[in-house]
């Protein structure tokens, strides 16, 4: 009796528990319903255009909340903090991304769960093999040297015209706050491939960018204002990238931009989908209305680079297609290269000589 | 023995032997501070030195516990694949040490190195190559692995940079949530190491003060050398058995004397850490040149005190006493002397004081009962009379300057010359005599000074003797006399003038007052004929008789002017005159014609100033004036001459004393010169008196002549003078105030229809009734309705019933009210009341207030009909 007694009082407290905890989760799926889901997009300041975001947000009910940085290594060190939760969506350089995969941060992407994936040229999808399959290509671009001709009364073509500056550039230049970027362009510089594995030529990319040093103003992303000190003139010449440097034209006119003639450090940056997101369907939603052709005619146009949608380029202008500063000539991009992955030793190197020369 | 030196043999071992005493014990006193002084300078400095190590140990300690709880580190502690480490982590982490770095420059280098002595990360400031990325053999690593804490803090020597630095290591240990087993122990996943350079404790070496050569320093457990103000020490090791001495655990142990490097010091040892020693090192030379400096000073301060007093007290009794004491003695010597003057001055109040202030006391007293040369030599010198001593002979022996003064001589001309010499010249051989027998006074002389000049003089002299009879010489008084003497003369003049300006003050209210009857009386004779003739046909036999009284009339009226313009009561000198003018319209005049021809072989030679100024004053009378003064001239030339006149502008600066006194000012002079006989002073006396002729009366005219060109002169506010040569010439000089008043323009003859009535009443008022018919018919004949009355009082009664467009008024009406108070009550009743003023007198006072209330124009009795018709239209039309 007492055990019947007891079972009795054991199944009704069972079923409240049950009904307890059913009522908890009907609950939460009817506001999952009812809520408008947000995403968190990490991204650089004003890389993509407002408008395509009020139309994806209207489209699909959500929110997108941009999260911005000023280097691919400010990113990393964003996401390292909160150990890749917290974001959504994830814009970075392929480079950047490796190491991505490597800490699981990032889930894989096909054609299925972004069918506008058949619209990219298969070349930009495997530029960097490593993360093929978890990342979608947004746009691409070079890097280059941007200068007041004005103030600079001859034709800058070199790297070595910003690394091995004239006396009247002392504490005039502006240098991206990435290490990738600047050593990179420095072993272009000097005539080294810009993955070089060999220790010798970092040695010389020391004593290059220390000898550069006094000529820099300040290590950091050159922001796109009127205020910005390339077109006020207080800087006369910074390392920037070619859509960067094409919207300061569009302020000033005497800036002029050039991909030297040693060849440049070509990117791409991706979109990622990362492993904690809890909106990984709206988000590849959004990568791919981001990847409507139209869509990414309006990114490129908007930013002013390259589109990795080839769809996209029916919808972009012949003078746009042509612009050299947008697609590198051929000559140029011969002698370019993108960054590849490099053995630990060496990026520790290159580590170690960006932290002396931005101390 | 001098008093002096007796003082001095006193006072000096009274101050030395104390002052010696004195600077010994301070000296030691010093000597013993300054020692205490030195050591405790010490043990605050390796007290200092303490702290500052304990100091950078806490700090450096609290930074890496700080720095290793960083998420971002922990994160990356866990990355095990070196490739994510430093393609993901590493920048990162580099920019976290570099912010660290920033807040402290001092950590120089921020390192990670793994468990197996890899150096994974390292930030530094500024470029430090890096020898080895290799550090399992080295020290610091070794010993911070083995260490139980987890935590290591020791000073090392850094190969990078040579530098004795604070090696602060923590061990990091991380559990990995994903792979460790929960609850297990973190695995030691590397090493957080942070390079400190010790700046503190090199400030504090470097800075430290310890004396000249005084040093404190660092050194390890070794005895070797790590922090030291010459770099070039640091590494050295101290001498073992220096080293033993200085770090035994005694306390009194540890200061200790040695040589070192030569030289004797005084060290001080202080264990800091169980591995780190401070230590303080004094040179012991040091210390003694300090007692020795101080030595010298105290001697120094002693011996100065010593002088400094000895020189106050020597001060002192020179100045209280030797000092007041020879003043005193060599007063006495004057005194004894004979010399009396002695001015001792001021004593101080003491006892010398007292002896020194009765002493001059005393020479003072002495001065008063005995009278000495120099006493009587200044009594005579202050003597403002002239005083002059001489011996019995005569023979000057004294004077003083007042006597000088008088005869203009220095004192040494007089002084042994002769009175009688100086006085003989003035004074009777009898008077000169009488001076030498006896004593004379007050006699009036005149002496004579030097230049030439008389000096009126009284002169007393009386007899100096010896005993009753020896006359041992005169002593003579002399006064200038000569202000006393002006000023009588000047009052005598002054009396002279003013009894002759009385007398013809008088003589003139007494012409006046004859003269005023007359002319009322005259009135009727003037007048009456006008109104005669107007009724009269040109044939009428009437006509010439009556002309012939109306021009004899007119010449009886004009002596009547002449005896009005002597009472000075009749002459209008408002007008501007021209003298100039007026000579010559009185050379073209018949009267002047009619003198000629009385005296044929008279000639008048004119001079006459170009641009004379004007003067105020009457043309009638003026030219009456010059007229007399020519006439005059005349006279005086019965056998014919010349008559000069002679006018200019004359400024008087300062006062000319002739017959008047001339004030200063602005003159226009007219001088009539004759080349007559002269006058004498007499008759220059009387010249202006009325009648007074040295001619026959009644030939030359009526007496009055010369007494109205006083008249007219005084009129005028002028003056007269005279030079006179007797048997030569005489000129009457006159001068008239000048003026720069512009002339009037003359007066135009009007015809008598513009002066008519037009129908207006007047109200004649005049107390004589012969002026009341004269008026009333002239009016009545211009066409007005006259009334008359004889009285103020009547008009004012008149006019309170009546009304009347115009009033003449009679100026002085006897008795009753007279014609300005009456114009003043009518004006309570008409105050618009017209009215015009006709008198016998000239205008006066009473006359101008009238006007001041509104009163017309004043016409002078006697009138014509064109004068009275005029004035009465005027006063109408206005």
């Amino acid at each position: 009796m007492k055990n019947r007694t007891f079972i009795i009082l054991l199944t009704f407290l069972f079923m409240c528990f049950f009904f307890g905890v059913f009522k908890d989760i009907s609950r939460a799926q009817d506001q999952n319903t009812n809520k408008r889901e947000t995403l968190v997009f990490l991204s650089w300041a004003d890389y993509i255009d407002p408008n395509l975001i009020k139309e994806f947000e209207s489209k699909h009910n959500a929110q997108v909340k941009q999260v911005y940085y000023e280097s691919d290594e400010l990113k990393d060190e964003m996401l390292l903090s909160s150990d890749g939760k917290g974001y959504d969506i994830v814009l970075g350089s392929g480079i950047s991304l490796i190491p991505y995969l490597k800490r699981d941060w990032i889930i894989p992407l096909d054609s299925k769960s972004v069918p506008n994936i058949k619209q990219i040229h298969p070349r930009w999808l495997n530029a960097h093999p490593e993360i093929a399959g978890y990342a979608i290509p947004y746009l691409w671009g070079s890097l280059g040297i941007a200068y007041r001709t004005d103030l600079i009364k001859r034709d800058i073509k070199s790297w070595m015209g910003l690394f091995r500056p004239k006396e009247d550039l002392r504490g005039k230049i502006i240098m991206i706050e990435d290490s990738q970027d600047v050593i990179g362009a420095a072993l272009k510089a000097l005539g080294y491939s810009l993955n070089s594995i060999t220790p010798q030529h970092y040695d010389e990319v020391e004593r290059l960018l220390l000898a550069q040093k006094p000529y820099v103003a300040d290590y950091s992303y050159v922001a796109l204002t009127e205020e910005c000190v390339l077109v006020t003139g207080k800087a006369w010449m910074a390392m920037v990238y070619n859509g960067d440097a094409l919207l300061f034209r569009e302020i000033n006119p005497k800036i002029s931009f050039v991909l030297p003639q040693e060849g440049t450090s070509l990117w791409i940056d991706y979109l990622v989908v990362m492993n904690a997101s809890r909106h990984k369907k709206l988000a590849m939603n959004f990568i791919n209305f981001l990847n409507e052709p139209e869509n990414a005619a309006r990114l490129a146009s908007y930013s002013m680079y390259a589109t990795p949608n080839r769809a996209a380029e029916k919808f972009l202008s012949k003078d746009y297609l042509e612009n050299p500063a947008i697609y590198p000539s051929k000559k140029i991009i011969e002698k370019s290269e993108f960054a590849r992955k490099l053995p630990p030793r060496i990026v520790k190197r290159r580590n170690s000589i960006f932290s002396q020369v931005t101390d | 023995m001098k008093l002096q030196t007796k003082i001095f043999l006193l006072i000096i071992p009274i101050i030395l032997i104390p002052m010696c005493l004195l600077g010994w014990i301070a000296y030691g006193h010093l000597k013993t501070n300054n020692e205490t002084k030195t050591f405790q300078s010490m043990s605050i400095l390796l007290k200092q030195a303490e702290k500052e190590v304990n100091s950078l140990f806490r700090i450096s300690q609290a930074n890496i516990e700080l720095f290793s709880n960083s998420n971002l580190l922990k994160t990356y502690m866990l990355m095990k694949d070196e490739d994510q480490r430093y393609s993901l982590g590493q920048p990162s982490i580099l920019r976290l040490f570099a912010s660290y770095q920033k807040a402290y420059p001092e950590y120089y280098e921020i390192r990670i190195i793994m468990p197996d002595g890899y150096e994974d990360t390292r930030s530094t400031v500024g470029l430090i190559p890096n020898k080895s990325e290799q550090e399992k053999d080295s020290v610091f690593f070794q010993s911070m692995r083995d260490a139980q804490d987890s935590t290591y803090i020791q000073f090392f020597h850094n190969p990078d940079n040579n530098h004795i630095s604070v090696f602060a290591g923590k061990k990091i240990r991380v559990l990995d949530n994903e792979s460790d087993p929960l609850l297990s122990i973190p695995p030691l996943r590397g090493y957080l190491v942070i390079t400190v350079r010790p700046e503190a404790l090199e400030r504090l070496v470097k800075k430290a003060r310890l004396g000249k050569d005084g040093v404190i320093f660092y050194s390890d457990e070794g005895g070797r050398i790590l922090f030291h103000p010459d770099q070039s020490q640091v590494g050295i090791k101290l001498p073992s058995d220096l080293f033993q001495a200085l770090t035994r655990t005694t306390e009194t142990a540890r200061m200790i004397k040695q040589l070192y490097k030569g030289r004797d010091y005084i060290f001080w040892g202080m264990q800091i850490r169980k591995d780190l020693y401070a230590f303080a090192m004094f040179p012991e030379g040091e210390l003694l040149s300090g007692s020795r400096k101080l030595g010298w000073l105290v001697i120094g301060i002693t011996l100065g005190t010593i002088s400094l007093t000895i020189g106050l007290i020597f001060f002192s009794i020179h100045s209280f006493i030797l000092s007041p004491l020879r003043k005193l003695d060599s007063a006495i010597k004057m005194v004894g002397t004979g010399n009396l003057n002695t001015d001792l001055g001021p004593f101080k109040k003491d006892e010398i004081g007292d002896l020194g202030s009765e002493f001059a006391h005393m020479t003072e007293k002495l001065r008063e009962v005995t009278v000495s040369r120099d006493y009587v030599d200044s009594i005579i010198k202050s003597i403002s009379e002239g005083l002059v001593i001489t011996s019995s002979t005569g023979e000057i022996r004294s004077i003083n300057m007042a006597t000088c003064n008088i005869l203009g001589c220095k004192e040494h001309e007089l002084i042994g010359s002769r009175v009688q010499k100086v006085f003989n010249q003035r004074i009777s051989k009898e008077m000169m005599d009488r001076i030498f027998s006896e004593n004379v006074s007050n006699i009036e002389i005149t002496l004579v000074r030097k230049d030439g000049i008389e000096v009126p003089s009284l002169f007393s002299s009386s007899l100096l003797k010896r005993g009753h009879d020896d006359i041992e010489g005169i002593i003579c008084l002399l006064r200038d006399i000569s202000a006393i003497k002006q000023t009588e003369k000047e009052k005598a003049e002054l009396e002279a003038k003013l009894h002759r300006s009385e007398k013809m003050e008088a003589l003139g209210a007494l012409a006046g007052g004859v003269a005023h009857d007359l002319n009322n009386i005259l009135s009727g004779i003037v007048s009456y004929p006008d109104l005669l003739l107007m009724q009269l046909s040109h044939e009428s036999p009437m006509r010439k008789p009556i002309e012939t009284i109306q021009r004899s009339g007119q010449k009886a009226a004009a002596i009547v002017e002449d005896l009005l313009a002597l009472a000075r009561r009749g002459v209008t000198t408002t007008e501007v005159v021209n003298l100039n003018g007026v000579i010559k319209e009185y050379l073209g005049s018949p009267e002047f014609e009619k003198l000629r021809s009385f005296h044929q072989n008279i000639q008048v030679k004119l001079d006459l100033k170009k641009d004379l100024l004007n003067i105020i004053g009457s043309s009638v009378h003026l030219s009456k004036t010059i007229m007399n003064l020519v006439a005059n001239a005349a006279e005086a030339m019965q056998d014919g001459g010349i008559i000069h006149i002679v006018t200019e502008n004359r400024y008087v600066d300062r006062p000319i004393r002739g017959y008047d006194e001339v004030e200063e000012g602005e003159y226009v002079v007219l001088a009539v010169s004759d080349q007559g006989t002269g006058l004498s002073k007499e008759d220059q006396e009387r010249i202006f008196e009325p009648f007074y002729t040295k001619k026959k009366m009644g030939k030359s005219g009526t007496g009055l002549g010369m007494a109205v060109v006083w008249g007219t002169i005084k009129d005028h506010k002028g003056y007269i003078d005279i030079e006179s040569t007797p048997g030569k010439r005489t000129s009457f000089i006159l001068y008239f105030p000048a003026t720069r008043k512009e002339l009037e323009k003359d007066e135009i003859q009007i015809s008598i229809d513009a002066y008519k009535s037009r129908g207006e009443s007047i109200l004649v008022v005049d107390d004589m009734e012969e002026q009341r018919e004269i008026a009333s018919k002239l009016l009545a004949e211009l066409g007005y309705i006259v009334k008359s009355v004889p009285s103020g009082e009547e008009a004012v009664k008149y006019m309170n019933e009546n009304t009347m467009d115009l009033l003449v008024l009679d100026m002085i009406m006897e008795p009753g009210i007279d014609g300005l108070d009456t114009y003043k009550r009518i004006l309570e009743e008409h105050p618009n009341q017209k009215v015009i003023i006709a008198s016998g007198f000239s205008e006066t006072e009473r006359v101008k207030e009238a006007q001041r209330l509104g009163a017309g124009k004043y016409i002078k009795k006697p009138y014509t009909l064109q004068k009275i018709g005029i004035a009465v239209r005027e006063e109408l039309d206005q």
